[in-house]
């Protein structure tokens, strides 16, 4: 499409954004990243509401907003990423520039994942019977909308609020169940639906597997788009962490070590301690760990169990737990793991079960004190989830007999 | 703290920003969120820089009175949650973010890549002259102006905008040269200096080399900062790609491939070709290859020039560029890296000059067309860069 002076564009909701430096944006649009430069949030400004090219010009021209070649080449990229989009009038319109969106890696790592793709689809076989009213929530692709209309489902409502709604509804129309799907394009805590569903089946599940807020979107829906005694999909989580060894190479250039000062010392003849100071070498910092990376760490045999989330009941949005454990020797990283039950079966991204397909990459935590630990000696994991800082991870002191009961517990 | 007309705010370095609807934003500091009217998107635009209170609210335009005591209450929330900040204590903030130049792991790894660090510092050897006036912008934890004043500089002022100044003044009051050193804390383009500098250090070259705006540093610096004629470390940069061939196992997952649909096929018996819409955009980058990676990717031509910018006389602030080039054989990828003249001696981040000790990491563009291109076939490479924004490579096959 080519823009002109008034043409009327419109940005689009859910748009994430990183201030990087003075010069600096990043933007975020579905999973892509692409860096403007500044201006371009008073561009984003300006089209919140539908305006023309031409009057959003005038606008941001008396705001200062450098000059007129800058501001079009900016609206011209933020209307290539799809951050503005033609507006017609309908809140929820495709994106036409969606060709330029580029590939989505996620979703095609996501049906590489065959083993989280297959146990969805299993579990969808055993759940779901003739007469069910099937919601997707996030359907990406499709896959799972098209899972649920096959295993027998008489209506499948299928979520979406990405550009992927487009393709999702392009995958469906080749399929013999395309009469049964119907793509809702929004977010789902924003849409409604004619009728309410009795099987909610969804793969929101993040690397945090909080983090693309799962708790906060199944219970807007159970409140208002699913039936009483509605069966989730997956009915429960278990989130575990387990204590890791990250070894240097992974930490070099990550944190501050002693080598680097004593080399830094002999290559600059320069005394760089005062960098000590600003780093907190706590749980602060964490790295998301991909197979490679998980490979070259070693872990306990024993893992912590964090949370146990059963779907269909949970009333709390927070979550805290701190779990006892006796140390099995030192360690200086906890990783977090998950597992959904699927049917009958279990999918799991503990770090020996999950392999190179595996489509969730782990959160890491760096905890320096732990290596003080010794076999045998007690030690607690605390956890935390909120909306607002995600999963938090924190090594606390334990007590001798705090650590024997937690072991009955686990074992239990 | 307390707000008044003259408190001088700006904009924290880390902020996530998630606009969630017509009306608001949501914005994230250090993990506290709050939601705001859209408006908030203008003040932060505004904040950017330093400005007082009073000139900030002045650049946004009001619509009456009403408007006015919505924009005072955003930028009093804004200040509230940490996304403003006074120009003093933000000084002393640490960014979080690895990838930005408040945190310190950035820092760790460029003094860990110690053949950058040593080109620079040989060529302020060669450079500096007794009685000189040095400038270094970006000091980071002060590494090269400690080694401009070891060299002999009379006076280094040493430019920092980020919380790093804390480290730097503290490294540098440990050394033998602190004397001679000032801290400037701020950023280049906004600070005056008592005298003018005849040397100009910056280490401020980004992974593409243009994207820590060192054109517009350098350009304000010639024009501000600096005496006629200065000398210029780095002198220049030249920026280059190299033809590479990246290997399908580091393909898979970040690009639609033709297997991924017949195994899908296989596995969910559903047709997903309709996800070929949705090819990669060309003139992006694909990736960033750590030396690790680009180690993995195998060399497939000599390299090309796109750019070169000589920074005692450059003018443009923008680039462009188109190369004719000779296949040498079929590729998939190009690989941008540049190199910098420092004195005698030349700082590559090509990946087999650089090595695995390399702290820039490199931009890997995908063009699944080259794979036709045979030995002695003709390509084109078109390279543009624009003020602010990013560099862009396309290829053109004819």
């Amino acid at each position: 499409m080519n823009l002109q002076p008034h043409t009327v564009l419109k940005r689009k909701n859910d748009i994430g954004l990183k201030l990087e430096s003075v010069h600096r944006l990043e933007i975020v649009i579905d999973k892509k990243r692409e860096f403007l430069s500044n201006h371009a949030l008073a561009v984003l400004d300006v089209f919140a509401q539908p305006v023309s090219i031409s009057d959003a010009m005038k606008k941001l021209q008396t705001t200062g907003q450098r000059d007129w070649m800058d501001l079009t080449l900016t609206i011209h990229k933020l209307h290539q990423l799809g951050a503005l989009y033609d507006y017609s009038g309908e809140e929820f319109k495709a994106d036409k520039s969606m060709a330029s969106f580029g590939s989505s890696p996620i979703h095609i790592a996501m049906l590489n994942d065959k083993l989280r793709t297959d146990l969805f689809v299993h579990a969808l076989r055993q759940t779901v019977g003739p007469d069910d009213v099937v919601l997707d929530i996030g359907t990406g692709t499709g896959v799972l909308a098209i899972a649920a209309a096959r295993a027998g489902a008489r209506k499948v409502y299928a979520v979406e609020a990405g550009a992927m709604a487009d393709v999702a509804q392009a995958v469906i129309n080749r399929t013999e169940v395309a009469d049964k799907i119907q793509i809702v394009r929004g977010w789902s805590t924003q849409i409604e639906l004619p009728e309410k569903a009795n099987v909610l089946v969804s793969e929101i599940i993040g690397n945090d597997p909080f983090g693309e807020k799962v708790l906060q979107t199944f219970s807007d829906a159970r409140k208002r788009l699913l039936q009483p005694g509605v069966r989730i999909i997956p009915p429960r989580m278990r989130v575990y962490g387990i204590p890791a060894r990250i070894p240097g190479a992974i930490l070099q250039n990550r944190v501050l070590q002693q080598q680097d000062l004593d080399n830094w010392q002999n290559w600059y003849e320069i005394d760089f301690s005062p960098l000590k100071k600003l780093i907190k070498q706590d749980s602060d910092f964490f790295l998301m760990a991909n197979y490679e990376r998980v490979q070259q760490m070693q872990f306990a045999e024993e893992p912590l169990l964090l949370t146990d989330v059963d779907f269909h009941s949970f009333k709390t949005l927070k979550l805290e737990h701190t779990a006892i454990a006796k140390a099995e020797g030192p360690f200086n990283g906890l990783l977090m793991y998950f597992e959904l039950d699927l049917g009958d079966a279990v999918l799991s991204t503990h770090p020996r079960v999950a392999d190179k397909t595996n489509s969730w990459v782990s959160p890491v935590w760096y905890l320096p004190e732990a290596e003080k630990l010794q076999a045998g000696d007690p030690y607690g994991i605390r956890f935390i989830y909120t909306e607002a800082l995600g999963s938090e991870i924190h090594l606390v002191e334990a007590a001798d007999n705090q650590a024997a009961g937690a072991a009955v517990y686990r074992n239990s | 703290m307390k707000l008044h007309s003259h408190t001088v705010l700006r904009r924290a370095a880390e902020i996530g920003i998630s606009i969630e609807s017509v009306h608001t934003a949501e914005i994230t500091v250090n993990g506290s969120r709050q939601s705001f009217p859209n408006q908030a998107l203008m003040v932060l635009t505004v904040f950017a820089q330093p400005i007082s209170l009073e000139e900030g609210l002045k650049k946004i335009p009001a619509s009456g009175a009403q408007d006015w005591i919505l924009l005072t209450s955003i930028v009093a929330k804004l200040q509230m949650l940490g996304a403003l900040i006074s120009h003093e204590e933000g000084l002393a903030l640490i960014d979080k973010n690895p990838d930005s130049f408040g945190s310190p792991q950035i820092h760790i790894a460029m003094l860990n890549d110690k053949p950058r660090t040593d080109s620079f510092t040989s060529g302020l050897q060669q450079t500096i002259r007794p009685g000189d006036v040095v400038l270094d912008i970006g000091t980071g934890t002060g590494v090269l102006a400690i080694a401009a004043a070891r060299a002999g500089a009379k006076k280094v002022y040493a430019i920092e905008a980020s919380g790093m100044a804390d480290v730097a003044q503290a490294t540098i009051d440990k050394t033998e040269v602190a004397d001679r050193i000032t801290l400037v804390r701020g950023w280049s383009t906004q600070v005056e200096l008592p005298e003018k500098a005849d040397v100009l250090v910056s280490e401020i070259l980004g992974n593409d080399p243009f994207d820590e705006n060192i054109l517009q540093t350098f350009r304000d610096a010639r024009r501000r900062l600096l005496h006629p004629n200065p000398r210029i470390l780095p002198e220049n940069v030249k920026v280059f790609v190299l033809p590479v061939h990246i290997p399908a196992a580091i393909l898979h997952n970040k690009v639609l491939l033709p297997q991924d649909l017949d195994n899908w096929q296989q596995w969910y018996n559903v047709d997903f070709s309709a996800l070929r819409r949705l090819s990669a955009d060309q003139s992006r980058y694909l990736f960033r290859a750590n030396a690790a990676m680009a180690a993995q990717l195998e060399i497939a031509g000599e390299p090309v020039q796109l750019a070169e910018v000589d920074f005692a006389s450059f003018e443009e602030m923008s680039i462009r560029n188109e190369v004719q080039v000779t296949a040498q054989r079929s590729f998939n990828g190009l690989l941008m890296y540049f190199e910098s003249k420092l004195g005698d001696a030349v700082l590559s981040t090509h990946p087999k000059v650089a090595g695995y000790t390399n702290s820039w990491v490199s931009l890997v563009w995908y063009f699944p067309k080259a794979q036709r291109l045979q030995a002695g076939d003709p390509f084109t490479v078109s390279y543009k860069y624009m003020q602010g924004n990013n560099s862009e490579i396309s290829l053109l096959i004819p």
